[in-house]
């Protein structure tokens, strides 16, 4: 879907897609709370192919959570069509739940079992897996995570950090093809962050792994994801493109109450000051190299390919 | 003290008596209770008590704390005893001390078996439903204590419990606890989802505590030997009352033995709860 140029009326652009190279796909869902507050998932639709990183990002009470609720099926819509791995997850979601790995935003709520091992291999036991295979599956998901010293632990002692590594790690248990992670990195310190994302990074070049993640923090979205969709307020997907296309349109950005990231403000008003078109930077490394070619520039034109994300990014405004 | 303490002691330590298996557990502490019922002597449970109170320190336990818990049930015994009281102390004293006797042993159970590892044990003789209950009730216990506990930390922090009149902290505490309520409700259908996404079908497969082993053969000995000395006693009281010090006196100096003796750290770490069984294939 990135690089290519998409209007408003892309939203169905996909519809006639073989449901096969679809991980999951949400047309217009409007849910409704008990409360009487209502989200709508209306805009663009979300469509997700397999082996994509894909982030939803949104301002809290966006309905970030409400959208991977539906994907597992523990919301029912009241309208709108969700399908995930072909088929609908509010009746079948059993069919395909073995695929697909899950860690909500309260990973405290998830740590069933009375011990770190016996959590992980949770999953694998409710399916009947042999007891080796359980064992392999459980050790290997301890290692990816780096949490093998943590086996016999009570998940009631451990720091948060730890229980959402733990948490990662049931969903990694049955190498799941599709992982949804409802904000994946709260709790982490830098390096456990870093550790999870190069981790979750590897396992989709590796098995091909569809991920969907949402998140709030923007700065680390070019790193994890190809495409990345915005909600406003109330659900609505005002924006969706690579992350580098979305962060162009900071004006979308923020009238959804998110801050752009740190580098595309800074190149944003390098750009301003110096009346140049720098190209955006998707990682820090990319930015240093940027301003370095401007500095040796000195007077001389920089590159100019930045803008023309811009166009590419699809955008739906009320 | 608290659920979490409890729960603390029997997590984290890896005495002889953590190891063992629950079920070996489970027979020692039945055998000890059936013998503080039958006994009519008082210094027979006097010694039971001491011996557990041995067996609590070396395995870690903090003995002030331990006795503390396991003097609860014996003031509701001493209000029972009051209301038997005859002039006679001997009753009274006995039934205190086989209250708190009888609540040491359960709580020395439940201070050294982590509580889904006790149920576990239990799987064989309780409904799958219980079981499943009980399991999945373990760590909901910790979170609804933590949402308390945080609640009422948010009660103190505002105010809540300064200044005001026992009512209005009556009325905070209770509004603390309605909160407690609401989010219970929420948790569990929650982890009710959850459980469903991971794989949740009806049935949690492959608890198995495993059964006896050899090297619960001294703890289910030490508890055979101790329960045969209070049928003993109870069977041949007017021979033996009179040297019912004796066993006192020996449970006294294993008590300081073991208040002398260093504490070992255990080399081998606890095994998972689970014990991975084939469950059934969705």
């Amino acid at each position: 879907m990135s690089g290519e140029a998409h209007s408003h009326a892309g939203a169905g652009g996909l519809a006639n897609d073989s449901a096969d190279d679809l991980a999951a796909r949400i047309s217009c869902v409007k849910h409704r709370y008990e409360d009487g507050s209502r989200v709508e998932l209306c805009g663009l639709d979300f469509v997700v192919e397999r082996g994509q990183r894909v982030t939803v990002l949104g301002p809290n009470g966006s309905g970030k959570t409400t959208l991977l609720f539906h994907l597992v099926g523990i919301l029912r819509p009241s309208e709108g069509t969700v399908s995930v791995m072909g088929v609908d997850p509010a009746h079948d979601f059993a069919k395909v739940r073995r695929q697909i790995g899950v860690v909500l935003q309260n990973v405290d709520e998830q740590l069933l079992a009375p011990t770190v091992w016996d959590d992980v291999s949770f999953s694998p036991r409710q399916y009947g897996l042999p007891k080796d295979e359980v064992a392999r599956r459980t050790e290997r998901a301890l290692e990816l995570l780096g949490i093998g010293d943590l086996r016999d632990k009570v998940p009631h002692y451990l720091s948060g950090g730890e229980k959402r590594k733990v948490a990662i790690a049931g969903a990694l248990a049955m190498e799941p093809e599709l992982l949804i992670l409802d904000e994946p990195f709260e709790g982490l310190d830098p390096h456990a962050r870093r550790q999870v994302l190069d981790l979750l990074n590897r396992l989709v070049t590796e098995r091909g792994m569809t991920l969907i993640t949402s998140t709030h923090d923007v700065n680390i979205v070019p790193e994890m994801a190809d495409e990345v969709y915005v909600l406003a307020h109330g659900g609505h997907i005002v924006l969706h493109g690579a992350p580098i296309e979305v962060f162009l349109h900071a004006d979308l950005l923020r009238a959804s109450n998110i801050e752009p990231p740190v580098l595309a403000q800074l190149f944003e008003r390098l750009a301003r000051r110096t009346g140049r078109s720098l190209p955006m930077p998707a990682t820090i490394d990319e930015a240093t190299e940027r301003l370095a070619e401007l500095a040796l520039h000195d007077g001389g034109a920089p590159a100019v390919e930045g803008l023309d994300h811009k166009d590419r990014a699809e955008k739906h405004t009320t | 003290m608290d659920v979490a303490t409890v729960d603390l002691w029997a997590t984290s330590g890896r005495s002889y008596l953590h190891r063992a298996s629950p079920a070996a557990k489970l027979i020692a502490a039945a055998l000890l209770l059936a013998g503080v019922i039958l006994v009519l002597n008082v210094l027979v449970v006097a010694t039971v008590f001491v011996l557990v109170l041995a067996v609590a320190r070396r395995s870690g336990i903090p003995v002030g704390r331990f006795t503390l818990a396991a003097l609860y049930p014996g003031i509701f015994a001493l209000l029972f005893a009051l209301a038997q009281f005859h002039g006679d102390f001997f009753i009274p004293a006995t039934t205190i001390a086989k209250a708190v006797t009888a609540a040491s042993v359960v709580v020395l159970l439940i201070a050294t078996t982590p509580y889904p590892r006790l149920f576990a044990a239990l799987r064989p003789v309780l409904p799958d439903t219980i079981v499943e209950v009980l399991y999945v009730t373990y760590r909901s216990v910790f979170i609804l204590l933590r949402v308390l506990g945080d609640a009422f930390t948010s009660v103190r922090l505002r105010g809540g419990s300064a200044g005001a009149g026992l009512r209005a902290r009556l009325r905070n505490a209770a509004a603390a606890l309605a909160v407690g309520a609401v989010y219970s409700f929420d948790v569990s259908e929650r982890t009710y989802a959850v459980m469903r996404l991971r794989g949740y079908s009806g049935r949690i497969s492959g608890e198995q505590a495993g059964g006896l082993r050899p090297a619960d053969l001294p703890l289910v000995t030490g508890a055979v030997l101790v329960a045969a000395l209070v049928v003993l006693f109870r069977c041949e009281w007017r021979a033996l009352n009179p040297f019912s010090w004796m066993p006192l006196a020996a449970a006294i100096t294993i008590f300081a033995v073991a208040l002398v003796l260093p504490r070992r750290a255990s080399p081998a770490g606890q095994r998972p709860v689970t014990e991975i069984v084939r469950g059934d294939a969705e």
